[in-house]
């Protein structure tokens, strides 16, 4: 019995140590939200300090498949030194992993450490509450529902960081959140609940939606009734905002040059050595010179014939969603290079399909073979909206011509001028630039698409529906883009 | 500069001759192709034509090194000379292949390491097949020749497995660079040059061929 007690106690010693090695007092890091990770998108990350000396804070993810193999992809950011209490937030992308180790350290020394298995590894969004009093709203979520405390402080005001968002709840019992903290979260694709009447120091958040419901970029804001938040979270649990980075790639994004063809190069190749052989033979001492001489010319002409303009191709193409006054807009990069190497890029984003490589603050290191070809979708962001739809009117807040303007269910537009205003209507049906082919299908009946050369803006089907009527359409067809 | 005019002159005698001239066409032919062979027809698709071409190129001289070299070990100066001379300049004067598929491969490898490597590896070839013949007449089994410069070159690469660096095996040295394999063969080059150069011409290459 002394001796299973004295094993207890050296487990829990042991225990205690570990848990003062990887969250020191001076130093704790906090990965996505309560500690919860959302695997295979953005998540924010949170570093406090204490005192510190500038360091280094690292983030390693060992993931990979079947298919893919061991990969090895990490996160690097410098910390400034400073006195007294220091945070840094970023966001970053949380693939799939099987290990995630993280440190922190100077040149001399390591500061924490730690490490996180593959159980804690779940692709499912979170359900976010902002109370006083949590536990009374729990039992409304779903039992499969991964739902979370959080303070109103800790709310990121980036956009990104809520990519593993579903749903927002606020219902005034706890200091009231930024409004930019919720209007990123919105964007992002999130619902957010406000538990209508909110008190007096939550009046900000008017600002954000003065409806029962309301679209925001890519998400929802829901005014509801103590009664009515239940509906709201069936809402948000059957809303998917349309995930339409990946329908941007195609293999004409990026069209290589033309090369040469074979029979040219065949035909070309054998004049030259022709040429040489007649040269050799019945030239003597002069034809022999004049033959190296046409070599040194060959080799010139041949590598400026054969050799592409440039190494490396990049194109880009960006997709705004926007309800609103706000678009999220995400960005794809698809480049080709011709040698291996390894390349720097000033972007923060994650490369498709997984690669490995190193994301710094503001700067992509990756290895790329020869010949090969890399997608990466940059981190989103939140921007003006341009393109607009408001009571069957489409306008264009930007300073740039849209071409391509379509409304999905009605048909083709005429294009819209910077600051033009024009109203839907039918019109003659053209042929549409092929991205949208794969855009279309991601989206509902109601929404507008434009474009500015590789820039489409999406503006979703504005949303007026009272509370009553929330409670009378089913989630789905709220999802599909129902309008009142 | 006498010198040098005969030297050309001699050189230019040298490829004319019926052999060389064989062997240039069938060189240039098998470039050719390889070169249509492994092109591609798509702009998607990665243009590995260089990497073949240099494997083709250095089987071939090293076959023809170690084989012109062999057969000359009893032959006079003046015509082991020209002969490995004109090998080298027939791998100069394909040169325009290296570089136009170089250019449209993009392999890792500077295109000045084919560039130097490849007369360098002639040479070497040429002067160990030279042992070879010397070593196999002082044997008497020049007979067993036809097999023994496939056992040379079979015996290094087994030279480099022990080894386990890329030293003496023309070919996985000739796209990737490897220093060792580079002093190895100028180390053989230069001691070929010596012998070749030991004395003045003493038989014209036309009595030699002949």
């Amino acid at each position: 019995m002394t001796l299973q007690l004295t094993r207890w106690l050296c487990l829990i010693v042991l225990s205690s140590f570990s848990l003062a090695y990887t969250q020191s007092d001076s130093a704790q890091l906090e990965l996505g939200f309560a500690g919860e990770v959302v695997a295979d998108t953005w998540n924010p990350v949170r570093l406090v300090l204490r005192d510190q000396p500038a360091a280094t804070l690292r983030l390693t993810f060992e993931h990979g498949g079947f298919i893919d193999g061991e990969l090895r992809t990490s996160y690097q950011a410098d910390i400034p030194a400073g006195r007294g209490l220091y945070v840094f937030e970023d966001d970053v992308y949380f693939p799939s992993w099987r290990r995630l180790i993280w440190t922190l350290s100077t040149d001399e020394r390591l500061l924490a450490s730690g490490s996180i298995d593959r159980r804690p590894v779940n692709p499912d969004p979170l359900h976010i509450i902002v109370s006083a009093n949590p536990g009374r709203w729990r039992a409304l979520y779903d039992t499969n529902d991964r739902v979370i405390d959080s303070s109103a402080s800790y709310l990121p005001e980036r956009s990104a960081a809520y990519a593993g968002v579903a749903s927002l709840l606020i219902d005034g019992t706890a200091a009231a959140p930024r409004l930019q903290a919720l209007a990123a979260a919105s964007a992002a694709g999130a619902t957010v609940i406000l538990l209508d009447p909110l008190p007096d120091s939550h009046n900000d958040l008017n600002l954000l939606s003065n409806q029962p419901t309301q679209r925001v970029a890519n998400g929802w804001v829901i005014r509801t009734p103590e009664n009515g938040v239940k509906d709201a979270l069936e809402f948000s649990a059957s809303f998917v905002s349309p995930v339409l980075a990946e329908a941007l790639f195609n293999d004409t994004l990026l069209d290589l040059p033309a090369s040469v063809k074979p029979l040219s190069m065949l035909i070309a190749a054998a004049v030259f050595s022709v040429v040489v052989l007649l040269l050799v033979r019945f030239g003597s001492v002069p034809g022999l010179l004049t033959g190296v001489l046409l070599m040194v010319v060959a080799c010139f002409a041949g590598w400026s014939l054969f050799r592409p303009d440039a190494a490396q191709f990049v194109r880009s193409r960006s997709v705004s969603v926007s309800a609103g006054s706000l678009a999220l807009t995400t960005e794809v990069r698809s480049l080709f290079r011709f040698p291996a190497g390894t390349l720097s890029l000033p972007v923060t984003a994650r490369p498709t399909p997984a690669l490995a490589y190193e994301q710094h603050q503001d700067e992509l290191v990756l290895s790329t073979g020869r010949w090969q070809r890399v997608n990466m979708v940059l981190r989103p962001s939140v921007r003006p909206a341009v393109l607009h739809q408001d009571d069957g009117v489409l306008s264009n807040t930007g300073s740039v011509l849209l071409t391509d303007v379509y409304v999905k269910g009605v048909g083709r537009q005429a294009p819209l001028e910077a600051g033009a205003r024009q109203a839907i209507s039918a019109q003659e049906d053209a042929p549409l630039p092929e991205v949208y082919d794969r855009l279309l299908p991601l989206l509902s009946n109601g929404t507008a698409l434009g474009r500015n050369g590789g820039h489409i803006h999406i503006a979703l089907p504005p949303a007026g529906v009272n509370a009553n009527v929330l409670n009378h359409v089913p989630s789905q067809q709220l999802a599909q883009g129902w309008l009142p | 500069m006498r010198y040098l005019t005969a030297l050309l002159t001699d050189l230019s005698d040298r490829l004319k001759q019926t052999d060389m001239l064989q062997f240039m066409t069938l060189f240039f032919a098998l470039q050719m192709v390889v070169l249509f062979a492994t092109w591609p027809t798509n702009n998607q698709l990665a243009n590995d034509s260089w990497f073949a071409l240099m494997q083709l190129k250095a089987l071939s001289m090293t076959l023809l090194g170690v084989g012109y070299g062999s057969h000359l070990s009893n032959h006079p100066a003046s015509s082991q000379r020209i002969t490995c001379l004109a090998l080298c300049t027939i791998v100069i004067l394909s040169f325009p292949f290296d570089l136009s598929s170089y250019a449209a491969s993009f392999p890792a490898t500077p295109p000045a390491w084919t560039l130097i490597i490849l007369p360098l590896s002639t040479t070497a070839m040429f002067g160990l097949g030279l042992l070879l013949g010397h070593i196999s007449s002082f044997l008497r089994i020049r007979a067993l020749l036809p097999l023994s410069i496939p056992a040379l070159i079979f015996g290094l690469f087994a030279l480099d497995i022990s080894l386990g660096h890329p030293i003496s095996n023309p070919f996985s040295a000739i796209t990737t660079v490897a220093p060792y394999h580079l002093i190895f063969v100028t180390i053989i080059s230069l001691l070929t040059l010596r012998y070749v150069l030991r004395r003045k011409p003493q038989a014209s290459t036309q009595e030699v061929t002949s």
